[in-house]
């Protein structure tokens, strides 16, 4: 297992080498960090020359890339080519944003997930194994981004209207009530709510539908027969026994989709203004800024492979069937 | 082995009875009783939404005052949504070239020396006794010298004056930062004299016509810093990117982070009918145009400054919801690269233009949402924005088919087939490129199309991300014809955009801003003479010219002033809102005088 594990944190770092090369390139040749300057009438060609030899854009492109990555080993992720803020910082708060989102999202779709595929399981054909069918349907073709702006105008507005209310019960955008200090956990979780109730149904319709297939599966099968003529209670039947086993896929699945918040969650964030990780990513690709891309790709990347392994390690661990040599 | 049977009831306690039946014998019956912490769990969810509830019809004195909140004059917060954020906060490095940097923050919080009026007309800041004039001494002529003093009461939020020290160190700022976005027109100074500590008196090396632009107006780094707050340094490279120590202006910058922008009164401001009613002033990020009309619509913002788009007027039409409108600073043209077929050819740029219906696009794509938008006949300047632009000098230029037949015809080209023109094999066929995703340009794009195709012109449209589009094809002069936008600042000069020695190429690096590629040499001179002229009745006779040049050799066609809306809760603020609308500074420059109802 020990060999497994560093075998493919070995494979991670060429790997994290070439996709920091390609995005480098990528950005280097469709984007100029001095875009928005070319167009202001009042920055003559003497000021574009000086701020691109101040910014170090006047390098060659693998000069610059070479001189990124040499800090960067080093430890030292530099500041934002255009705010002189420090990189760290910004991916920071960024990433522990879209953690908070990711896995508050993450947390209601397990759940809420789980226990809809195993009740439509238990309760094949009945109408809730229907309707959780027919949900799950709904939720996988509805557009992330209608999904998000109809919640704003229900709770929002309508319901504003409707309960007469003073303010929304969710709010429909940002992270903290405007103009607060400190921490108010009901504020948060307010702002939080809806953010997390639209990534949650993404991820819950195909954790239900993991589950009924896997635990109809388990159903079936003689171990449970046998326990059911043991005298096992049906409860712990289908917990203890079904559900355990009947997890195995999903907790890979799991796994892997966890690694993925990192990556950002970027039209929930855009339209609930939540500043995470895919609002960073979307906004210094669109500058050109490769001081803050390339860090963000990196830990992007990391994530990735670290929750790949895990889910990897993880079957081994919950099905003994399994053992990597 | 049989399998069994399973059959599943409800009882009467309201748990699952499953029955395990094999036919031909026994079976075996189990309760599935419903949990008691699912009772528990049900309870508990009730309660947390009841508090939810609760706590959502509770008033809060923060973020929009609710409408239960008293009526009052003075005080209260309130929170307006950005449709763009800043990245920073430094009014002199890149965060600068973002307009909603001054919009959120340095417009509000930093003194400049001279500003402009709602018409676009250069007038004294609240920092100055009055502005500099030849009839009061202010303007000399040589050596051009502009003589600033400022009022002995403007102080800075801690009581300290704020002295001519403070704009010559803002001058070594600008010049010595590393990253500075732009030393234009500071480099032109020689020396600043700070002998008295509320007279600036700037000493250029040669007649600059623009001064009012610089430490003020609305131009990036048009402020007035204050030297104390930097300890000694100079290079201000890492300064005033998440704050500022300082405020001499109606407002303080009390936070900034990537969630929201928080402004404080400035109790110490000396102009007293401009401290302002309101305590606090939030502004939030809400760059989804749809969010951000939301966050108006249900209160959770009391005012918006969107781009405008088309139906936005009727998103507006709610109840409590106000807006103004106006035609903004900005204007859209349509501009040519003369170095390419078939506009190196001046005969078909005037047969071209002629194709151009612009009274169809401000009358289809403009007029249901802002119905006082012209066609714009300038070149380069705008009505609204001072005196230079009397909207004259294209009004000759309309959609006159038989004209492009009469012009065409008679240089050689003939129409084929498809009713298109062609001349030696080629025919008046134009890539009309413009940013893809912008419904309004594409509209535009397809209703001129149909037209020119009318009069024999065909026009391909193919468009491309901003990014692309201003980073690569129009500096590396890669277009036929592109749609885009100006803008037409307070200082007249137009040398940055089409003097011909501003034309991007290989072998200056792809910079300047003379995407056409005009290269008229007496235009160009008087282009330089303008930007040397003080004299303000001297300087509009040479605008004027260069108008008429731009007409005679049609490097681009204009199009419309972009108008500008400002969206706010009539139902909850009060106040002169909307005078600022149509100006560079924004609709929110005057919130000092905002109240809630």
């Amino acid at each position: 297992m020990l060999r497994v594990i560093l075998r493919r944190l070995l494979i991670a770092i060429p790997l994290l080498l070439v996709a920091s090369v390609l995005v480098f390139t990528v950005m280097h040749l469709t984007t100029d960090p001095t875009a928005g300057l070319r167009v202001n009438p009042r920055v003559s060609a003497a000021d574009m020359a000086r701020y691109r030899h101040d910014l170090g854009l006047d390098r060659s492109g693998p000069a610059q890339y070479l001189a990124w990555l040499g800090n960067f080993v080093r430890g030292r992720w530099g500041t934002s080519l255009f705010t002189n803020i420090p990189v760290a910082g910004q991916i920071r708060e960024a990433l522990v944003n879209s953690i908070a989102l990711g896995l508050t999202g993450f947390a209601i779709a397990l759940l809420v997930g789980v226990a809809i595929g195993v009740i439509a399981a238990v309760r094949q054909y009945s109408w809730f194994d229907y309707l959780a069918t027919g949900g799950a349907f709904v939720a996988l073709s509805v557009p992330i981004f209608w999904f998000a702006l109809m919640l704003q105008l229900l709770f929002g507005l309508y319901l504003v209207r409707w309960l007469h209310l003073e303010q929304p019960i969710f709010f429909t955008a940002g992270m903290v009530q405007p103009g607060s200090v400190g921490f108010d956990p009901l504020d948060r979780v307010r702002h939080l709510a809806l953010p997390a109730i639209v990534l949650a149904v993404q991820l819950l319709a195909v954790y239900s539908r993991y589950m009924r297939a896997s635990m109809l599966e388990v159903l079936n099968s003689d171990y449970l027969r046998t326990a059911r003529a043991k005298g096992v209670r049906e409860r712990r039947v289908i917990v203890h026994h079904g559900m355990r086993n009947a997890l195995i896929p999903l907790t890979t699945q799991a796994a892997i989709d966890l690694g993925g918040i990192a990556g950002g969650l970027i039209a929930t964030e855009a339209i609930f203004q939540w500043p995470g990780m895919g609002a960073l990513f979307v906004r210094v690709m669109g500058d050109g800024d490769y001081a803050v891309a390339l860090p963000w790709i990196m830990l992007a990347m990391t994530f990735v492979i670290v929750f790949n392994l895990v889910a990897d390690l993880l079957y081994a661990v919950l099905d003994p069937r399994v053992r990597y040599a | 082995m049989v399998a069994p049977r399973y059959e599943s009831t409800l009882n009467s306690n309201g748990g699952l009875l499953v029955r395990g039946v094999i036919p031909g014998d026994d079976y075996l019956e189990v309760e599935v009783r419903r949990s008691k912490n699912l009772r528990r769990f049900c309870r508990l969810a009730v309660v947390a939404m009841i508090a939810l509830v609760a706590a959502a019809c509770g008033s809060d004195t923060g973020g929009n005052g609710g409408a239960a909140a008293p009526v009052e004059k003075r005080g209260g917060k309130v929170v307006f949504a950005a449709e763009q954020w800043p990245e920073c906060l430094s009014p002199i490095t890149s965060c600068a070239n973002a307009s909603w940097l001054p919009f959120t923050a340095w417009e509000h919080v930093m003194p400049r020396l001279m500003e402009v009026d709602p018409k676009g007309n250069y007038i004294a800041s609240d920092l100055l006794v009055e502005a500099p004039t030849e009839e009061n001494g202010g303007i000399k002529a040589d050596p051009f010298t502009i003589t600033y003093k400022l009022l002995p009461e403007a102080v800075w939020d801690d009581g300290s004056p704020i002295t001519s020290q403070d704009v010559r160190f803002t001058w070594d700022a600008i010049m010595k930062t590393t990253g500075t976005i732009t030393t234009t027109g500071y480099d032109q100074i020689k020396s600043i004299d700070t002998s008295d500590p509320k007279t600036v008196v700037i000493t250029f090396k040669a007649p600059y016509a623009a001064w009012a632009d610089l430490f003020g107006s609305t131009s990036i780094n048009g402020v007035v810093l204050k030297k104390a707050a930097f300890a000694g340094k100079v290079d201000l490279k890492d300064e005033m990117q998440t704050s500022y120590s300082f405020s001499g202006g109606p407002w303080k910058l009390q936070s900034y982070s990537q969630q929201q922008l928080v402004l404080v009164r400035n109790d110490t401001y000396w102009v007293k009918d401009k401290i302002p009613n309101l305590d606090q002033v939030t502004f939030v990020p809400r760059t989804d145009q749809t969010t951000e009309l939301n966050s108006v619509l249900t209160g959770e913002a009391l005012a918006a400054y969107p781009q405008p788009s088309r139906g936005m007027t009727r998103q507006l039409k709610a109840p409590g919801v106000k807006y103004a409108a106006g035609a903004g600073n900005t204007f859209e043209g349509l501009w040519m690269n003369l170095d390419r077929f078939p506009f190196n050819d001046p005969t078909a740029r005037q047969a071209f233009v002629s194709a151009m219906d612009r009274q169809a696009v401000v009358d289809a794509i403009y007029k249901a949402d802002f119905p006082d938008l012209q066609v714009l006949n300038c070149a380069g300047w705008v009505p609204t924005v001072g005196d230079w632009c009397d909207n004259s000098a294209f009004t000759d230029v309309g959609y006159q088919p038989d004209k492009v037949k009469v012009l065409l015809e008679g240089s050689g080209w003939t129409k084929g087939g498809d009713g298109i023109y062609a001349k030696g094999g080629r025919r008046f066929s134009v890539e009309f490129n413009t940013t893809a995703g912008n419904t309004v340009r594409e509209d535009t794009q397809a209703l001129l199309k149909e037209k020119a195709k009318a009069a024999g012109i065909e026009l391909l449209i193919k468009n491309f991300p901003p990014t692309q589009l201003f980073q690569d094809k129009l500096p590396k002069r890669d277009f036929t014809l592109a749609e885009y936008a100006q803008v037409a600042s307070p200082d007249p000069s137009v040398t940055a955009i089409l003097a011909g020695d501003q034309i991007p190429s290989v072998a200056n690096g792809h910079s300047g801003q003379n995407f056409p590629g005009w290269n008229n040499a007496k235009a160009t001179a008087l282009m330089k003479q303008s930007d040397q002229t003080i004299e303000h009745g001297r300087r509009r006779a040479l605008i004027q010219q260069i108008n008429r040049l731009e007409r005679q050799d049609l490097p681009w066609l204009p199009l419309v002033q972009k108008p500008l809306i400002l969206t706010w809760r009539d139902d909850r603020l009060a106040g002169p809102i909307g005078a600022y609308t149509a100006t560079s500074y924004s609709g929110f420059f005057n919130m000092y005088d905002w109240s809630l109802k």
